[in-house]
């Protein structure tokens, strides 16, 4: 699927979404089944955000990010919809339609569209409570210092993700701003540690201003999965090298749901995907990497699935070990299963009724023989 | 769009940049910048009036840093914009550049 369809089936969906968005808040308003109606909502946008994510289309995630956050607090219960909360998120309702509308006809957004947006966001921010809506606090001076300069004890390698970030020459050129991304990604966690690389930027009039030569180093603290942060960059245009490097403390998870899988599997890259830590994607581009090895001219002796996959896509080797391990004992229940045989009891009548009559025509023929 | 408006303030050039400077303006800023900096050993960019800033319009930025400092030269990059201040906390630029990032309660 080509960019341009995939964006037309982003639209169909979130106009679909926002139709479901829109029934449950006139079931709210009559105060019918509120319970699932607000989970619904939640869901509603928060696809429309992950969904807009993929296509960067920050106007909508940065919007759509702060209407999930106090649905959240509303399905938590942690905040109460009164009638002034149902009319505002109608309000947000019909603001989603209209940047939806937007990307259709590829408009710029409107200085009252805008507006619009920021009134709203603004009338959520006491809702929000304690919690800092975003950290682009747009209007307020920023102090700019980075994490790392405050001791956050919330994050060494042990709790993050660290994700390395190479984009292609033509990402700027087809739309896609390593910016959108890391403005993304700040919405699933939190963004502990950046480092830009700018080395590859060239010297002199080697450089081509639209071409993109920009790499970041990030450190993510956040509860999703892999399958989640791989999902951010589904549409990166190839040639971009993305490695997501799962947090430390993840690795004794990854062991412990291996150790859990039930045990036939033994071909080893399924029983990593079945424990979440590569994705079946990461899988295939093992496999791929290990046909080429062996196809290679001259050919070489490809290397092994777990080797290629701790290599390539820095999967932690205890992770690797665990699932060799449970290979190791799928296959030796296999081959003991192997040593017996299951026979009809009739059919093993048969046989032996008839090693019978050879036992006895043999002795036969013996006497007759002597 | 992009306008450039040169001026001097205590026996330097300044050179303010009003509008965009995004992938659609890179290649003209790019080209016209470059130009005035070998004229200019000591420039000053003043990005007070950049609304719009993205990845494209940070690589020129850097081109032009470094391109000074290759040659002995000299550029301060001042007056960032809330929009710059932004996209260059957001990628955490600071250091890359080296320039002071004086904070302003209006933002631009």
């Amino acid at each position: 699927m080509n960019f341009d369809q995939a964006k037309q089936t982003f639209i169909i969906e979130a106009e679909e979404l926002l139709a479901s968005m829109e029934d449950a808040l006139l079931a709210v308003e009559g105060e019918v089944d509120t319970g699932e109606s607000i989970n619904a909502m939640f869901r509603a946008v928060h696809t429309i955000k992950g969904s807009a994510g993929l296509f960067g289309l920050d106007a909508i995630v940065h919007f759509a990010h702060t209407v999930e956050s106090v649905l959240d607090r509303v399905r938590s219960h942690q905040l109460s919809l009164s009638r002034e909360l149902v009319a505002l998120f109608l309000e947000c309702h019909d603001h989603l339609a209209q940047l939806i509308g937007q990307i259709q006809t590829n408009e710029e957004e409107s200085p009252e569209s805008k507006q619009t947006g920021e009134r709203l966001i603004s009338h959520f921010t006491p809702h929000l409570g304690t919690q800092s809506a975003d950290a682009k606090a747009a209007s307020s001076a920023k102090l700019l210092s980075r994490p790392e300069d405050q001791a956050s004890g919330e994050c060494s390698g042990h709790d993050c993700w660290h994700l390395s970030l190479r984009f292609s020459r033509d990402a700027l050129r087809n739309g896609m701003d390593p910016l959108s991304f890391v403005r993304y990604l700040e919405t699933l966690g939190n963004l502990v540690q950046r480092t830009p690389i700018l080395e590859d930027i060239p010297t002199g009039d080697a450089f081509d201003p639209e071409s993109c030569y920009f790499g970041i180093e990030l450190d993510l603290h956040s509860e999703a999965s892999r399958q989640t942060l791989e999902d951010v960059f589904e549409f990166v245009h190839e040639g971009s090298h993305i490695r997501i490097i799962p947090p430390q403390a993840k690795t004794a998870e990854y062991v412990q749901l291996i150790r859990e899988l039930p045990g036939q599997e033994q071909r080893l890259g399924q029983i990593l995907v079945a424990s979440g830590c590569i994705t079946s994607k990461d899988l295939e581009e093992a496999l791929g990497s290990q046909r080429k090895e062996s196809a290679g001219d001259p050919p070489s002796k490809a290397r092994k699935i777990g080797t290629i996959l701790v290599e390539d896509q820095a999967v932690p080797p205890p992770v690797v070990a665990a699932a060799l391990d449970k290979q190791k004992k799928a296959q030796e229940r296999q081959s003991s299963e192997l040593k017996v045989i299951k026979v009809a009891a009739d059919k093993l009548d048969r046989l032996v009724d008839l090693v019978g009559e050879l036992v006895i025509a043999g002795a036969a023929a013996h006497a007759s023989a002597a | 769009m992009i306008q450039i408006h040169s001026s001097k303030h205590e026996g330097r050039v300044v050179l303010k940049l009003s509008g965009e400077l995004t992938i659609y303006e890179a290649s003209e800023a790019w080209h016209d910048l470059h130009v005035r900096q070998e004229n200019h050993p000591d420039l000053a960019l003043d990005l007070s009036g950049v609304a719009n800033i993205d990845t494209a319009g940070v690589q020129v930025l850097y081109w032009l840093k470094r391109n000074a400092r290759e040659h002995g030269h000299s550029l301060t990059i001042q007056h960032h914009s809330a929009a710059v201040m932004e996209v260059f906390d957001q990628l955490n630029l600071a250091s890359a550049f080296e320039d002071p990032i004086l904070l302003s309660p209006s933002g631009s």
